[in-house]
C-alpha cells in the first residue's frame, strides 16, 4: 500500500529544476534516495515539506494533500534535516516544549525514553552539543509524534562511522519494530543504505532516473570486465558508464544476461556495492 | 485559531528577554536628557523603538538559526504563521507598554520627578507608529528574506536618531489628529498584511 505519492512534480528554483517526479513509498518500507550533489534530493525533500511550492503535479500522504491539507500532511511527517536547525542557545528541553504544542499526537513518554537511549540531556544548550547529539535529537524529536513518514536529508554526514552506524541501525531496528513507518532517506554515503534500504530512488539532474526495490536492482546489475577485444560481446546489452582504457573495458549492465563468457569477469552481488552502481550510472552522466 | 496562540506563545518562548530589558535603559536614559520632550512625546518614541526591536530582534533570531525551517516543518500553515507575526506586533507592543511605563516611573521616582505613566493619547499614537512601521516592515522582511537584516539595521539607527525631532512634534500632532492616525495605521496594516501574505504564499524558504 503507498503512503507517500508524488505524481509528475515539477518545481523551478533559480538555477535548478526537479521535473516531473513520479514516485510512490509503500508503507513500512525504507527507501534511499541517493545521487550526487547538486542531482535534486533535497530539493525534492523541501518540496514534500513544502518548503518549496511545486508548479505542477501532487504530493499526498495518506491522500492528503501537501498544500491544501498542509497540517495534517505535516502532522504525520518527521524530519531530520542536514544540520540543526534548532534554537542554538536554548536547551533541548525548551527546544522541546516550543515545537511540541503543534503535534497532536506528542508522546512525552517516547521522548523522554529517546532521550535517555540517545544519552541526552534535557538541560543541556543545544549550542553544547556534538554534530551527531544534535541529529540524535532532531530524530527523538522527529519519531515523538507517532509519525507515519520520517524524512530524513542527509542525517549522516558529517557522523563518524562508529556514530553513523549507531544511528543507522537504531532506524533499522525502529522501522522493524514499527511497522507503520516509512523512511525516505536521502545521502551520497550509499554504504548507510546498503546497510538498511528496501528500495532505492536514483536522481540525476533534477529527474529519477531509476526506482527499483534493492534487491531487484542487485539482482539486474552486473559490471561486467574484460579485454579490449571482447568488447562486442556486449552487443544488445545497453551498457552503462562504459570505459575502455589501454587493453581493457568496463561497464554496469542491467539487464539479465543470457549468456556468460569466460573471458570476461563478472560482478555481482555481494561483491557489487550500491556505490560502484551509482559510480557507473554517474559516469554515464558525465560521458 | 489555537495554532496562532501556539505560534505566539513560541514567539515568547523564543525570545531573549534579557538582553531585551536592558534596551529601555539606556533609551529612557537618552530621551530624559532631553528634558521638555520627555513630558510630551517621550514615552511613544521609547515604546515604539523597543516594540520594534523586541520584534525584528526575534524575527531576525528565527532566520539566524534558520528556527523558521523547523517551524514550516511543522504542521501549520502559511496563512496562520503570517497571522500570528502580525498579532505579535500587538502582543510586543502591549509588553513594550508595560516594560517602559514601569522603568519610567522607576526613572521618575528616582529622580524625584514625580511619577507620570504614558497617557492614552500616548499610548494610542505609539501603537498607530508602530502599526504603521511593521506594515512596511514586514512585507520588506518576507520580500527580502535575510537581506532585509541590513536594511533593518539601517531603518532601526535612522528611527533611534531620528527619533528627538519626532518627539518634539509629537504634541502637535497628538493636537490635530488625535483619531485620525490610528484607523489608517490599522487600515496600512491590514493592508500590508494582504501583501505580505501575497508574497510569503510563494516564497521559498531558504
Amino acid at each position: 500500500m503507498n503512503i507517500l505519492e508524488l505524481n509528475n512534480v515539477t518545481v523551478t528554483l533559480k538555477n535548478f529544476s526537479l521535473r516531473n517526479i513520479t514516485f510512490n513509498l509503500q508503507r513500512g518500507t525504507i527507501t534511499g534516495l541517493i545521487g550526487a550533489n547538486g542531482s535534486g534530493k533535497t530539493t525534492l525533500i523541501r518540496t514534500i515539506m513544502n518548503l518549496y511550492r511545486h508548479e505542477t503535479g501532487s504530493i499526498r500522504l495518506n491522500g492528503l494533500d501537501n498544500i491544501r491539507d498542509a497540517k495534517w500532511f505535516k502532522d504525520k511527517i518527521g524530519f531530520v534535516y542536514d544540520e540543526s536547525y534548532f534554537i542554538e542557545n536554548l536547551t533541548i528541553e525548551r527546544n522541546k516544549n516550543v515545537i511540541r504544542p503543534f503535534y497532536s499526537k506528542w508522546d512525552e513518554r517516547l521522548f523522554s525514553t529517546l532521550l535517555e537511549k540517545f544519552a541526552l540531556d534535557r538541560g543541556k544548550k543545544v549550542k553544547h552539543l556534538s554534530k551527531g547529539m544534535k541529529t540524535k535529537f532532531s530524530l527523538a524529536v522527529a519519531l515523538s509524534h507517532h509519525a507515519d513518514l520520517l524524512l530524513m536529508d542527509e542525517p549522516t554526514s558529517g557522523l563518524d562511522p562508529v556514530f553513523r552506524v549507531e544511528l543507522l541501525e537504531f532506524i533499522a531496528q525502529y522501522v522493524q519494530d514499527h511497522p507503520h513507518m516509512t523512511v525516505l532517506f536521502s545521502t551520497h554515503i550509499t554504504a548507510d543504505l546498503d546497510r538498511i534500504a528496501n528500495h532505492i530512488v536514483y536522481m540525476r539532474k533534477g529527474k529519477i532516473r531509476l526506482q527499483m526495490p534493492k534487491n531487484d536492482l542487485f539482482d539486474r546489475c552486473t559490471v561486467i570486465r574484460g579485454p579490449r577485444h571482447a568488447i562486442d560481446r556486449l552487443d544488445g546489452l545497453n551498457p552503462i558508464g562504459l570505459r575502455q582504457t589501454g587493453d581493457t573495458f568496463e561497464c554496469l549492465v542491467m539487464e539479465p544476461l543470457s549468456a556468460e563468457f569466460g573471458d570476461l569477469e563478472y560482478i555481482r552481488y555481494p561483491r557489487l556495492r550500491l556505490e560502484d552502481i551509482m559510480f557507473y550510472l554517474e559516469r554515464e552522466k558525465a560521458e | 485559531m489555537k495554532t496562532i496562540w501556539k505560534l505566539i506563545w513560541k514567539d515568547l518562548k523564543t525570545q531573549d528577554f534579557k538582553l531585551f530589558l536592558l534596551l529601555p535603559l539606556p533609551l529612557i536614559f537618552f530621551y530624559a536628557m532631553l528634558q521638555p520632550v520627555w513630558q510630551a512625546g517621550a514615552y511613544t518614541i521609547v515604546i515604539v523603538l523597543m516594540t520594534y526591536f523586541l520584534l525584528a530582534g526575534n524575527n531576525h533570531k528565527q532566520l539566524d538559526y534558520k528556527f523558521d525551517w523547523i517551524i514550516h516543518s511543522l504542521p501549520v500553515t502559511r496563512y496562520e504563521m503570517l497571522l500570528s507575526k502580525y498579532a505579535m506586533v500587538i502582543v510586543w507592543y502591549i509588553l513594550s507598554a508595560i516594560i517602559c511605563n514601569a522603568i519610567g516611573a522607576v526613572y521618575m521616582l528616582y529622580n524625584q520627578m514625580g511619577i507620570r505613566l504614558s497617557s492614552l493619547m500616548e499610548l494610542g499614537l505609539s501603537l498607530s507608529v508602530i502599526l504603521l512601521i511593521s506594515g512596511i516592515y514586514y512585507p520588506l522582511y518576507y520580500l527580502l528574506d535575510k537581506k532585509f537584516l541590513y536594511v533593518n539595521i539601517f531603518l532601526f539607527t535612522a528611527m533611534l536618531f531620528a527619533g528627538p525631532s519626532i518627539a518634539r512634534g509629537i504634541p502637535e500632532i497628538i493636537v490635530r489628529f488625535p483619531l485620525l492616525l490610528l484607523p489608517i495605521s490599522v487600515a496600512i496594516f491590514a493592508l500590508s498584511y494582504r501583501v505580505s501574505f501575497l508574497i510569503f504564499n510563494r516564497t521559498r524558504i531558504s
